[in-house]
């Protein structure tokens, strides 16, 4: 099994990769659920699954809990990603609705990993239109972020892998609205080894992305009445956020708001309370 | 065509030793030779034919420049050795052009002038029709230019004609003669030739092509045609140029990679820096994507590489601007220095490592500029402006750009239109905005913030025009939501949408 070493060929799919007797012409899937149904003992299938996931944790590392996570400040949030957002890795956002909720939570992301970093951050639009006020005002440090407007979207997807690949990045945001699955293990492949997060925003066709470690969707929510009652939403933006597609956690939905920390000047993420006064003191 | 007459605008040399001359009529020229071959004039193909050769000696120096209807300069001063001296450069050069189906005369002198004249006086009496070559000795063009007629010196054809109705036929004859009588009959100009010819005042000329300060040149024994050896001479070239940049303290922001083929053209590669960089091998690399797109003819004979733009950079810049060591220790950089390659040896083949071994990051900002355009790379900047589409601007991504706190003001969208959107919208009898109408159906509107008047900087009548004052709102629906509608004051009073919210 381990005859081939470590690495596998670049091209290569996961169900394909798991062809490691030579000769085998059966479709891997068939070989795996042979691999499950020949043990026979009842006993026997909780090693065989263990076997199993140690097989797909050494073709394809980093897939079953490896690497180092980022907490994103929300105890529940942070408990359902098993210690938080996994580090050099690949994250895809879609919008839930016709909203820019996904762009700002999207925000929130980088301006968290520009935190923990001292590089740059890269942002690759699709159109020309970020305004830095508005990103500024999400936690974003503008003079430390590097726009590559590349209007084509195979101009984007290189110039992001090439992103992922650079060591010393803070993170990197890419809006595209599809990636084929083979782009997509790239990309997985380059976060690893250029030590950067990668973050794809969809903005409009929302179709699914496979291979990334996580999956999100967001949507916005009415915003929270400050206690005179006037309107807080756009001073503290309300989305909920679903967890849809992860390859290391449970799936779960949030409803969240981000707020300003006036003690630490930064943005952190709360769990909001739908028709009650905002919670005074904000976790993580 | 002139008035209705075909005329004769060049003949070659068979043509010409029958009597046919420029000028003379078609009819004419048939009744000289009646199986003369006869082609349209086409001078802008011939001016532009000749700029490509001219581009093409660049293999000899980098200053060139064509000349009139049929001649190109060569600058060889602090060349020639390079090509084993004078004679056998410019034996070289009219071998090729030659070799092109093309007839031509060398001359070679301390002045523009002098080897304009022996080029086309002196070079001729060696071999009248083609390949005729005359070099003057330095300072030797008073002596050569004697005998020669007053049209050597690139006068007009009404001052040679008024010189020899004055019985002054050959440029000895004006030696004598005091400068200010020439003056007073002919002007400037006549003066004025002699003495550049002579070398006693300069003559500005201009190459075709800027000279870059920094150039390596390497020629191949026998013309090459395949891309690893391309790469190796590149390798082979890198280090040197970048020595010579060390030395005076400059980074390459440019470089120009330039290559003459066995047909007479030439062909050029570029690449470029965001920021002054003198290491051979981040160099390298920006190249080899380049390289795949060569096309070398039938052969390349010899390459030059060229630091077109160049900037100080200081060896304490060059450490500062790494931003953290790259996570596996490139190879590359471990190396020892360039072997000595003995004449005649194998060039040894250089290991190009792929591009993702780069970790830095302003190697990163040079792939991405050198494919996608340096002009996409961008930093948002503030612009002291209330307006709001104004208030950031888009800079170079390699200019230092800090973010202003009074961005954080006021509460601004994510996004921004680029052109703000007319929509339609209800208001109630205070004028606030009640219901926004985008496609079908009328959306309620939850909540409202607002007015934020922001008014057009009236002293910026070319940019803002007269745009109305608008009123901005920060609406937000029923789902949450949330956007930033203007209502212009004014006659037309329209509702945009001007941008998004988280």
């Amino acid at each position: 099994m381990d005859g081939q070493g470590s690495d596998f060929p670049e091209d290569s799919d996961l169900a394909v990769s798991a062809a490691d007797t030579p000769g085998t012409d059966q479709p891997p899937a068939a070989r795996l659920d042979r691999l499950g149904h020949d043990a026979g003992h009842p006993g026997r299938s909780d090693e065989r699954i263990a076997s199993l996931r140690v097989l797909v944790g050494r073709l394809a590392p980093g897939a079953v809990g490896a690497g180092s996570r980022i907490p994103l400040g929300l105890e529940a949030l942070d408990r359902a990603l098993g210690g938080g957002l996994p580090h050099a890795a690949l994250h895809v956002v879609a919008p839930g609705d016709g909203s820019a909720a996904a762009t700002g939570f999207a925000t929130f992301l980088l301006a968290h990993l520009q935190r923990g970093s001292d590089g740059p951050a890269f942002w690759l639009p699709a159109r020309a239109d970020l305004y830095g006020p508005g990103l500024a005002r999400l936690g974003l440090d503008t003079g430390r972020l590097i726009l590559v407007e590349a209007t084509r979207p195979a101009d984007r997807l290189w110039a992001f892998e090439e992103a992922l690949r650079t060591a010393g990045l803070a993170g990197a945001v890419v809006e595209l609205d599809r990636i084929d699955p083979k782009s997509a293990r790239r990309l997985q492949l380059a976060a690893e080894a250029g030590g950067t997060t990668g973050i794809v925003l969809q903005t409009g066709n929302r179709s699914a992305i496979p291979g990334a470690m996580t999956g999100w969707s967001v949507a916005a929510l009415p915003g929270a009445r400050d206690r005179n009652g006037f309107p807080d939403g756009f001073a503290t933006p309300r989305w909920r956020l679903a967890l849809q597609r992860s390859r290391i956690g449970q799936n779960g939905q949030w409803d969240v708001e981000a707020r300003h920390d006036a003690a630490t000047d930064r943005i952190a993420l709360a769990a909001a309370f739908r028709d009650r006064a905002p919670a005074p003191v904000m976790a993580g | 065509m002139e008035a209705g007459r075909a005329l004769v605008a060049m003949a070659d040399a068979r043509a010409g030793s029958a009597g046919i001359l420029p000028g003379m009529t078609l009819a004419d020229a048939r009744a000289l030779l009646p199986d003369i071959v006869v082609r349209p004039a086409d001078p802008a193909g011939d001016a532009a034919m000749l700029a490509k050769l001219a581009d093409w000696c660049g293999r000899y120096t980098p200053w060139t420049a064509s000349e009139g209807e049929g001649g190109i300069w060569l600058d060889i001063t602090g060349c020639a050795h390079l090509a084993g001296g004078e004679a056998a450069l410019l034996a070289d050069l009219v071998f090729h052009l030659e070799k092109f189906g093309f007839a031509t005369q060398a001359g070679c002198a301390d002045t523009p002038g002098a080897a304009w004249a022996a080029a086309r006086f002196l070079a001729a009496v060696q071999r009248p029709a083609s390949g005729g070559i005359a070099i003057l000795p330095p300072g030797g063009q008073r002596v050569a230019l004697a005998p020669l007629p007053v049209v050597a010196l690139r006068i007009g054809a009404a001052d040679a004609a008024e010189l020899d109705r004055l019985g002054l036929r050959r440029i000895d004859d004006l030696y004598p003669l005091p400068r200010a009588a020439l003056a007073r009959r002919f002007g400037e100009s006549v003066g004025r030739r002699l003495d550049q010819a002579l070398g006693r005042c300069d003559e500005p000329l201009s190459p075709r092509r800027p000279v870059p300060r920094h150039l390596v040149r390497l020629a191949f024994p026998e013309p090459v045609i395949d891309q690893p050896a391309i790469a190796a001479a590149l390798a082979r070239l890198l280090p040197p140029l970048c020595r010579g940049l060390e030395a005076e303290g400059l980074g390459a922001r440019r470089l120009v990679l330039a290559f003459y083929r066995v047909d007479g053209t030439m062909r050029e590669l570029s690449i470029g820096t965001a920021r002054p960089n003198r290491d051979p091998d981040a160099l390298l690399r920006l190249f080899v994507p380049q390289i795949e797109q060569i096309d070398s003819g039938f052969g390349i004979e010899t390459v030059t590489l060229a630091a077109s733009i160049a900037e100080p950079l200081s060896a304490l810049q060059m450490v500062i601007g790494h931003t953290q060591p790259a996570l596996q220790p490139d190879p590359q950089l471990d190396r020892p220095p360039n072997p000595v390659i003995a004449e005649g040896a194998a060039l040894p083949l250089p290991q190009i490592a792929s591009s993702s071994d780069s970790g830095d990051l302003s190697n990163l900002l040079d792939r991405l500029g050198n494919r996608l355009g340096f002009e996409q790379l961008r930093r948002l900047a503030p612009r002291e402006s209330y307006s709001a589409e104004r208030a950031q601007q888009r800079v170079a991504a390699n200019a230092p750009a800090a973010m202003p706190g009074w961005w954080r003001d006021r509460p601004r969208p994510l996004r921004l239109l680029g052109q703000p959107m007319p929509v339609s919208v209800s208001v109630d009898h205070e004028g606030e905005p009640v219901a926004l109408h985008r496609g079908e159906g009328a959306q309620p509107i939850a909540a409202v913030e607002g007015p934020e008047r922001i008014a057009p900087e009236w002293w910026r009548p070319a940019v803002e025009g007269d745009r109305p004052p608008r009123d901005y709102w920060r609406i937000e629906d029923e789902d949450g939501g949330r956007f930033w509608l203007c209502r212009e004051q004014g006659g037309e009073a329209r509702w945009l949408l001007h941008g998004l919210f988280a």
